[in-house]
């Protein structure tokens, strides 16, 4: 029980945790305000509670997709408010106005939305077997070396992205992020798989020989990139699409004939 | 310009979504295959079913604590609830072994899916209906 309890609370919440080392990052560089972060944890929280307290209605709905449906449209939301957060954030390194305040509300909206929905899961398994006596100390000693190593993982992260940005390419904390967003949209596919709404295919390669997926490391990868050791040819296609996507959008800013739109919003 | 490339862009969008909703993969009948989670074990813990097709496997769990199906070799992953039933499509699937688990009880809620040509008689198979089809 200590150990599945160990691996769950990874699965579920390392995310969260990379996910606000990379805000942390980008708070330093572009002026977020700590307390949006404070904030958008809090909501975070309050709407995990939320989820758990509906999420077996939810279930059942639509044929029992109703679930499926929820997360599908949440990832694709925290993928472009990822993107719009890392654009609006360029326009702020330029002209720091009213486009901070709309930055922040990203930034705080993708840390609830992310701990919605990672932190629900761990929370039906927490809740589920809180009531039985005999697990209660595993569950507890389970969560605390859980998020121990979370911020352990977390706080290495932080300091490799500032690290990069530093000395090596000013913007990799950036991509490190569209990365990271990515993974999230790529999980899509699989849901809707799952639900029979998008069709099969057997997978194109198989990488478990090299890192396997349920490993540490896959474990790792998997949540800051969405490593996948065996997609199929539609997961690696939206995976690829998500990523050009997402890097037009970030380098078109950078574009000699967009410069034109700075000097508008400086004037 | 800028209009006609909104309109293309938003008659873009509505039929990617009108594909998407009218692709046959939504309105098609699959074979159902019936699972029952009961004292954190899945009855019955082996499923049969046949190649190259793709089935509804409903999970009903009968316990008073959720259970989470997973499965590295089916890429799957679904919480289901205490007293409530979770739909999962599986395949089309080469012939062999496919196991899976309950991630919450992962010593004892186990089992697999044998894609084999040859079904034996089995009591939790639906077949599909006649209409639909993929």
């Amino acid at each position: 029980m200590l150990i599945n309890t160990v691996i769950l609370f990874l699965s579920n919440s390392l995310v969260i945790f990379m996910v606000l080392a990379l805000l942390l990052s980008i708070k330093n560089k572009y002026a977020i305000p700590t307390i949006t972060l404070s904030i958008g944890a809090l909501l975070g929280g309050v709407l995990m509670l939320i989820l758990w307290f509906y999420i077996d209605i939810i279930s059942q709905m639509i044929d029992g997709t109703g679930l499926e449906w929820l997360y599908v449209s949440i990832h694709i939301l925290v993928y472009f408010l990822i993107l719009r957060l890392l654009n609006t954030s360029k326009k702020i390194v330029s002209i720091q106005g009213e486009n901070q305040h709309r930055s922040s509300v990203y930034a705080g909206a993708i840390l609830a939305l992310v701990i919605m929905l990672q932190g629900t899961n761990f929370l039906i398994y927490f809740i589920g077997y809180w009531s039985q006596a005999d697990v209660i100390n595993a569950l507890f000693v389970g969560v605390v070396l859980g998020a121990g190593i979370c911020v352990s993982i977390s706080i290495l992260l932080y300091f490799l992205c500032v690290f990069l940005d530093e000395r090596f390419y000013a913007n990799s904390t950036e991509l490190v992020f569209i990365l990271f967003a990515c993974g999230l949209f790529n999980k899509i596919s699989g849901l809707l798989l799952q639900i029979d709404f998008l069709p099969s295919s057997s997978m194109i390669f198989d990488l478990n020989f090299i890192v396997r997926e349920k490993s540490e490391l896959g474990h790792f990868l998997k949540a800051l990139f969405g490593y996948d050791a065996s997609p199929t040819l539609l997961q690696l296609g939206l995976y690829l699409i998500a990523l050009f996507t997402a890097l037009f959008w970030h380098q078109r800013l950078n574009k000699p004939w967009r410069l034109f739109r700075f000097k508008e919003d400086i004037s | 310009m800028k209009n006609s490339l909104i309109f293309m862009k938003k008659i873009s969008i509505t039929s990617l979504i009108i594909s998407l909703i009218f692709c046959p993969n939504v309105w098609a009948k699959r074979a159902e295959y019936t699972v029952e989670l009961k004292d954190h074990l899945f009855f019955p813990a082996i499923i049969k079913i046949p190649p190259n097709e793709k089935v509804k496997l409903i999970i009903y769990n009968r316990d008073a604590t959720p259970e989470e199906f997973d499965s590295f070799d089916l890429n799957r992953e679904k919480v289901i609830f205490p007293n409530k039933k979770a739909v999962i499509f599986i395949g089309p699937l080469p012939t062999g072994e496919y196991h899976f688990f309950g991630e919450f009880n992962p010593n004892s809620a186990k089992g697999v899916i044998v894609v084999t040509p040859t079904l034996e008689n089995q009591n939790n198979i639906k077949p599909k209906t006649e209409k639909g089809g993929a």
